[in-house]
């Protein structure tokens, strides 16, 4: 680097510490003058007298360049925007719900606390939620509740008497329920915990909700560069897709809280990403152990992250070729080794502990209370399970104790209806085969690569949602979040059957009437039904 | 120009919506002065002490106003943008047969 200093000096050759000293005290001085005057870094290097190669090189890599926004293009400008918008509205809501009132907030703080001070992970059926956490039990699975008794506040019920089919049992109370989650996500948030250290519990989750709200840009920004992958000269996509990921609701809920969800998210938007433009390029080597790699990340972040492995098989599959098998194989290896290097411990880790690769047969045995009876087909078709997933998928706020009126899913559904509809049509109308016209609308004519990412977005939700209902034959707690991580593929999709039932000329409102009803959505949730629910909200309150 | 009265019923439209929001904020009747200030206050009480409470006030009062502006940029933003006619033709999914460049005209 000292070598660099040194002005007029091509051949790299050292004069002497004097001589570089004297050169080094020159240019400062000259580079200080033409910065008063304001100039770019560029042309100021260019300027510096005696200059040189290495020195404009030097100054162009250390100097802080000046961003003139003002020549970006406009839809650059519009995600800046989006994204200085994005960040501003998660941080009302970190603080628009109270303390450990987002889902789990309680488990997963006490996870982040044995991780950040014992430095291991928490194991179920041994360890038990914090006892200064009991006043929050009403926000916790499998905790009896007295939190207005201050007999229990003070000395918290770790098992209690039951009476279960007709027999007396004391069952154990309090367990960390969420142990059987990877530790990718506290390990990130163990550095937030330390800085916050003497802080008040409270504190701490207001810290570490503000925490993942950078999980949440990236996702934002991820939904925006895959919809520019797949078509790229396109504005109504560019638009759409991220402002609808920006302002999903429970998304954004997802986005502002202590709880894994949102590193997941991240990592499988990236996942989806990653398969776009390796069916775009054919999966060269470095996309499919990147692929690898986000793989075995997001998997390190929430087991639910597994649904993604029969899509990269497939995607794959679909982009080299069925016949291409040795190829195909070749790309399985590239994808699979990283994926198993980076999980490998952690399966380990649960077999060892379990005796089973989930810790589900444990989870069950502390939620002994919950016993689902209903088949896969039978909540696959069951009208009522869908509903409250879509409920769940847009409301439910606060440990799902605050709900929309039937008006407001109402007014939610009937537009996603009506996208749904458009996507149907696309799916029908586009034709991937015939030869394109020079007036041919991209989007509606798309090439078989794109054609194909479309079917790999939709395969994509699908198996998510039937993921969730699998999970309900074992678990009635089974929750709409758990396709969350899909979240961009659904975006997607929707508004490109939006797009798909607007006329071409009114492009441009619709992209405004999407993000100005998106809009409009967060302040209705906010005003009508988030803040009014807590005006008179106090820990131990009946609220 | 079009665009520009639509930015105006849209921004008349959030206006709109902000004061219609906190009026019918349902507070029991409360005036909508009464109604911002009962907001204002819950959320300050709830705020924590991240160093000093001017600080967390701070901290959620600009977000607000970011929030109204940013709506407003955005909105503008998204009404204004246009396809990209240079970009509309991608590439053509045959990978390393063309080295990920668009397909010729």
């Amino acid at each position: 680097m000292a070598r660099r200093l040194v002005p007029g000096r091509r051949d790299g050759a050292f004069p002497g510490r004097l001589a570089q000293r004297q050169g080094f005290v020159a240019h400062e001085g000259a580079r200080h003058a033409l910065l008063r005057r304001g100039l770019p870094m560029a042309e100021l290097a260019n300027r510096m007298p005696g200059k040189s190669a290495p020195v404009a090189s030097w100054v162009n890599r250390l100097a802080i360049r000046r961003v003139d926004v003002r020549a970006w293009s406009g839809v650059r400008r519009l995600i800046l925007a989006l994204s200085i918008l994005y960040l501003a509205k998660q941080v009302i809501f970190v603080f628009a719900f109270p303390a450990f009132t987002g889902h789990d907030e309680v488990a997963h703080y006490s996870y982040l606390r044995t991780v950040a001070t014992e430095g291991r992970v928490p194991v179920l059926l041994e360890d038990r939620l914090p006892p200064e956490l009991y006043k929050y039990c009403k926000f916790t699975l499998g905790w009896i509740c007295f939190q207005n008794t201050q007999q229990y506040l003070d000395n918290p019920p770790y098992q209690w008497p039951y009476s279960y089919r007709g027999q007396n049992v004391v069952y154990q109370e309090g367990y960390q329920y969420a142990a059987n989650h990877p530790p990718l996500y506290y390990m990130l948030m163990a550095p937030v915990y330390w800085l916050s250290d003497g802080a008040s519990p409270e504190t701490q989750i207001y810290l570490l909700r503000l925490a993942v709200i950078p999980f949440g840009l990236v996702t934002v920004l991820l939904a925006f560069l895959m919809a520019r992958v797949l078509f790229p000269g396109d504005a109504f996509l560019a638009v759409t897709v991220p402002a609808f990921v920006a302002f999903q609701t429970q998304i954004s809920y997802e986005a502002a809280m202590v709880n894994n969800d949102i590193v997941a998210i991240a990592l499988y938007s990236w996942i989806l990403y990653l398969l776009v433009r390796g069916l775009r390029d054919r999966f060269p080597g470095r996309i499919c152990v990147l692929i690898g790699f986000v793989l075995g990340l997001a998997l390190l972040a929430k087991g639910t992250s597994l649904t993604a492995a029969p899509i990269i098989g497939g995607t794959v599959i679909l982009g080299v070729g069925w016949r291409s098998w040795r190829t195909w194989l070749k790309r399985g290896v590239q994808i699979v080794v990283p994926a198993a290097i980076l999980v490998s411990p952690w399966y380990a880790f649960l077999y060892r502990t379990y005796g089973n690769l989930s810790g589900l047969p444990q989870v069950q045995e502390i939620q002994w209370w919950d016993n689902p009876s209903a088949s896969f087909f039978g909540l696959l078709f069951d009208r009522g399970f869908a509903l409250e997933r879509f409920r769940e998928t847009w409301g439910y706020f606060g440990w799902k104790k605050i709900f929309f009126d039937d008006a407001m899913y109402w007014a939610i559904g009937i537009p996603l209806l009506i996208a749904l509809g458009g996507l149907v049509q696309y799916l029908v109308v586009a034709n991937p085969i015939k030869p394109l016209n020079d007036n041919d609308d991209r989007v509606e004519r798309p090439k078989p690569w794109q054609y194909g990412a479309i079917w790999v977005l939709l395969g994509t939700s699908v198996v998510a949602y039937l993921a969730v209902v699998q999970f309900g034959v074992d678990f009635s707690l089974t929750q709409a979040r758990y396709y969350f991580p899909v979240v961009n593929a659904a975006a997607l999709l929707l508004m490109l059957g939006l797009r798909t039932l607007l006329p071409k000329r009114l492009h441009r409102i619709g992209q405004g009437a999407v993000v100005g009803a998106l809009v409009v959505l967060t302040v209705v949730i906010l005003s009508q039904y988030v803040l009014p629910y807590y005006a008179g909200w106090e820990i131990g309150g009946g609220v | 120009m079009p665009i520009v009265a639509w930015c105006l019923a849209a921004l008349a439209f959030l206006v709109l919506l902000g004061v219609g929001s906190v009026t019918i904020y349902p507070g029991g009747g409360a005036t909508r002065e009464a109604s911002i200030r009962r907001i204002w206050d819950v959320q300050s009480e709830r705020l924590p002490p991240l160093g000093s409470t001017d600080l967390t006030r701070f901290l959620f009062g600009a977000s607000v106003a970011v929030f109204v502006v940013g709506s407003l940029a955005v909105l503008w933003l998204a009404l204004t943008l246009e396809d990209d006619p240079a970009r509309r033709d991608g590439p053509d999914g045959r990978g390393a047969a063309t080295g990920g460049r668009s397909e010729p005209a």
